[in-house]
């Protein structure tokens, strides 16, 4: 009982990690462009197929992490060139239908490339085992290492925005786009360079999630809503709060699934409802 | 909000007369797909009374939709005049109850909520024994009060749902001529200045969520009684989006602009279907397309009818 | 009519509005003036229930709507313009009026919205700002000054006791200052009016009141006369700018 506890918490903080590298992508692009992007769960999608491509190829999911977060890169930045960059003064309601869309072609490319089967990706051999953790119980090595990696991710990514220069061009964007120009950057490469981000921190965490769930169409479904709720509930443009935002998301969406599978999809929604009852803008906004 | 003027009403009415006499001369293929997009359109229409007429882009939309379908399996499938009713108030307490929290965020946020929200009623459904399982089932018609040949069917369940939408359609352009119609698109214009004119904005914008959900729940009931079919995927936010492209394929600034949107929508998915085996394909690059080129939708096409607002 | 007594309005660290009482009354215009920056157009929100208190108190006729939404003071009775034109831009000038003259009268919401009375009302207002003939014209395609006229003509729909202008003669030319400053003359008959205007020369030739905002602070009130020649206000304002 104790031990199972245990191990659904260290999954929900996992899970809540990997929300994190999708959500805190989200969170910049709205806050840094206004845009909506409801695509951002099929690029989870197309990186957890990336992972199950490159890893029966090569035989190695090693190998698949930089090229999705390459590969996402790239994509992110021609995709803002080509689409998005056009539709950043343009009202919600066009952003939700463009992404929508989106979303119908990415599906249809994945079915026309990888067909509509379920697939698994099998854990890298180096870390197929279990580690002993307090209680007595194995815990499997490679959750252990997707929770270090997106541990590492975060912190670099707090101190990029933190601590850099290219990281107060970001805060000031989020705050008010003119700001950029004020402070000397270019606006739309620091517009390029955020959506190239958001993209390669959402494939990566597709990647990275391939072997812990089957790779299957459709599932970025669940992502992008969670990853929606975290952005409500960590408030928009806040890296700090979509990470304490995700964890919470992580452990309450784990758990519910775990002791009360009927409950789970409704309680995260209804957390989020609390919070909106307290702090519309969500708990880490300025404002 | 453009109500269409005289002769694009008689146009309106025109084709509705059309479309009344089908059974005379149409095949029962051809009935049910009319049939349909005549409850596609209605479900349109139903966002429309947000997104048009006060400017809130809604997802929850569906979850309205879904649980008007899902009213009368759940009741057991008394009478339609129970149902119907039933199925709108069911709608409407879930968007009463949703409505004051979504309605407390704006814009992007407004967007998000709504989404999640909408998913929440779809995991209501979809994780629970209420819905009868991932797949869906068949369910039991209501009686209509009086026998129904299968042979008949399409054909009355295609002018039911013509008289449905068109009660609807009148009413709502009788709303947009009252003072609360005039408010709402007010508040679409303006927010804030309306509020500043002593209108209370959160009551108007909750008065419009709530009608808008209990007219989704409206079309889903007539989607349940057309079908005889109910699943969770109705509540799912994507029927959401697809009734947003209806709305702008046919015109975000017009009344009947969801009505056009939402014929087109299942002429280009029929003709999808019949042209190639990548359907969703044809519909994401048509969708692609209205969203680049498409600004106005097809009401906003200059067509000698087109009045100012 | 309506009284504000030690409004504080705080941004952070920063005092907006520090300590500001003032009444107004019907028949009196009262004008507020002082350099950008002064927390003038903050008083006019936090008047209008725009913006919250962070303490203090708002009275008007005999209640106390200091925790009032703008809404509830819209429909109470105070009405406002704003400085930046702020109307339905897609919506005629007859409309724009309308909603502005349908917020205030207690009508069902379900009545047609050409309501006589209504439009009466609305037209009458237009009539009032002289915007008369402009009725069927879309706002967004007005001229600033007509837009300026729109601003009040919508205020004066609603039918409110107290008016709240925020700097009505901003970007107007010397030729369309003088039917403006009329009107406000005119308006100051029938209303309580708080003006808040950066053109003197109007100010001191309609205001019955005069208060001196610097800093968030009330620096004097008083008659226009006593405006002109104290020894303070030249010193803290007038000095600089005239």
């Amino acid at each position: 009982m104790l031990t199972g506890l245990i191990a659904q918490l260290l999954n929900g903080v996992q899970y809540g990690l990997l929300l994190f590298l999708i959500s805190s992508g989200l969170t910049l692009i709205f806050g840094v462009m206004g845009v909506i992007n409801l695509a951002h769960g099929s690029l989870f999608m197309i990186g957890a197929y990336l992972a199950f491509g490159v890893a029966s190829l090569t035989g190695s999911l090693w190998l698949a992490l930089p090229v999705a977060v390459l590969g996402g890169a790239v994509f992110g930045a021609v995709l803002e060139r080509l689409l998005f960059r056009r539709f950043r003064t343009r009202a919600h309601l066009d952003q939700v239908l463009l992404t929508f869309a989106l979303i119908l072609l990415f599906e249809e490319g994945r079915s026309a490339l990888a067909g509509n089967q379920f697939h698994s990706v099998p854990v890298p051999a180096v870390l197929d085992f279990s580690v002993p953790v307090i209680g007595g119980f194995g815990y499997s090595a490679y959750r252990l290492a997707v929770l270090a990696i997106c541990l590492l991710v975060a912190a670099g990514l707090v101190w990029l925005i933190e601590r850099t220069r290219i990281g107060s061009a970001i805060r000031a964007a989020a705050e008010n786009t003119e700001m950029l120009n004020l402070l000397g950057f270019d606006a739309g490469r620091v517009h390029t360079l955020v959506f190239a981000g958001g993209t390669a921190l959402a494939m990566l965490a597709g990647a990275l999630a391939a072997p812990l769930q089957s790779v299957y169409p459709g599932m970025g479904d669940g992502f992008l809503i969670l990853s929606f709720i975290v952005v409500v509930i960590g408030g928009l443009g806040s890296v700090a709060g979509a990470f304490w935002a995700a964890l919470l998301v992580g452990l309450i969406d784990t758990l519910g699934k775990a002791y009360l599978p009927q409950a789970a999809g409704i309680a995260v929604c209804a957390m989020m409802a609390v919070v909106l009852l307290w702090r519309p803008t969500g708990l880490f906004s300025r404002t | 909000m453009i109500v269409a003027s005289r002769p694009g009403q008689c146009v309106l009415g025109a084709a509705a007369l059309g479309i009344a006499t089908m059974p005379l001369w149409a095949s029962a293929w051809h009935m049910q797909l009319v049939s349909a997009a005549l409850v596609a359109a209605l479900f349109a229409l139903s966002l429309q009374v947000l997104v048009g007429a006060t400017g809130l882009v809604s997802l929850a939309q569906a979850g309205f939709f879904g649980l008007g379908a899902y009213t009368v399996h759940l009741l057991g499938s008394p009478p339609v005049w129970i149902t119907l009713p039933a199925a709108m108030l069911a709608a409407g307490v879930a968007a009463l109850l949703i409505g004051p929290l979504a309605l407390r965020t704006k814009g992007f946020f407004f967007l998000m909520t709504t989404l999640a929200f909408g998913q929440m009623l779809f995991f209501a459904f979809h994780d629970t024994p209420l819905g009868g399982g991932t797949d869906g089932l068949f369910i039991v018609r209501p009686s209509l009060g009086f026998t129904v040949s299968r042979a008949g069917r399409p054909a009355v369940f295609l002018l039911l749902n013509l008289g449905v939408l068109a009660i609807v359609y009148g009413g709502l352009c009788w709303l947009m001529s009252t003072m609360l119609g005039h408010a709402l698109q007010g508040i679409r214009s303006n927010e804030n200045r309306m509020a500043a004119l002593g209108h209370n904005v959160q009551r108007l914008k909750l008065i419009a969520f709530v009608l808008a959900g209990a007219l989704a729940g409206l079309a889903g009931h007539m989607s349940a009684l057309t079908d005889a079919f109910v699943s969770p995927d109705l509540l799912g936010w994507h029927r959401s989006a697809e009734a947003l492209l209806m709305i702008l394929l046919g015109g975000i600034g017009a009344l009947h602009g969801p009505i056009l949107g939402a014929f087109a929508l299942v002429a280009i998915q029929e003709a999808g279907s019949l042209l190639s085996d990548r359907p969703r394909l044809v519909e994401g690059v048509v969708f692609l397309a209205a969203v680049l080129f498409l600004r106005q939708g097809i009401a906003g096409w200059r067509l000698p009818w087109r009045t100012r607002p | 009519m309506m009284r504000a007594e030690s409004l504080i309005k705080r941004y952070g660290g920063l005092l907006a509005v520090d300590q500001v009482s003032l009444s107004l009354d019907r028949g009196t215009l009262h004008a507020v003036i002082g350099p950008n920056g002064a927390g003038k157009s903050t008083l006019i929100n936090l008047l209008s229930g725009e913006t919250s208190l962070s303490s203090g108190w708002v009275h008007f006729k005999d209640h106390d709507i200091s925790a009032w939404p703008a809404w509830r003071r819209g429909q109470a009775g105070i009405g406002r313009t704003f400085q930046r034109t702020n109307v339905m831009r897609d919506m005629t000038v007859l409309e724009n009026a309308r909603l502005a003259a349908q917020a205030r009268a207690q009508f069902g919401l379900l009545q047609t919205a050409a309501n006589a009375k209504v439009v009466q009302t609305a037209l009458a207002a237009l009539h009032r700002a002289g915007l008369a003939e402009a009725a069927g014209a879309i706002a967004s395609t007005l001229s600033h000054g007509q837009a300026r006229l729109l601003e009040i003509a919508m205020a004066l729909a609603g039918l409110p006791d107290v008016l709240l202008l925020d700097e009505p003669l901003a970007g107007l030319g010397p030729e369309e200052t003088a039917p403006v400053a009329n009107l406000l003359r005119d308006l100051a008959r029938d209303h309580a009016v708080l003006l808040v205007e950066h053109d003197m020369d109007v100010v001191f030739a309609v205001a019955d009141v005069i208060t001196v905002m610097v800093d968030g602070r009330v620096l004097a009130t008083g008659a226009p006369n006593e405006i002109r020649t104290s020894a303070i206000v030249r010193d803290a304002y007038l000095g600089h700018s005239v």
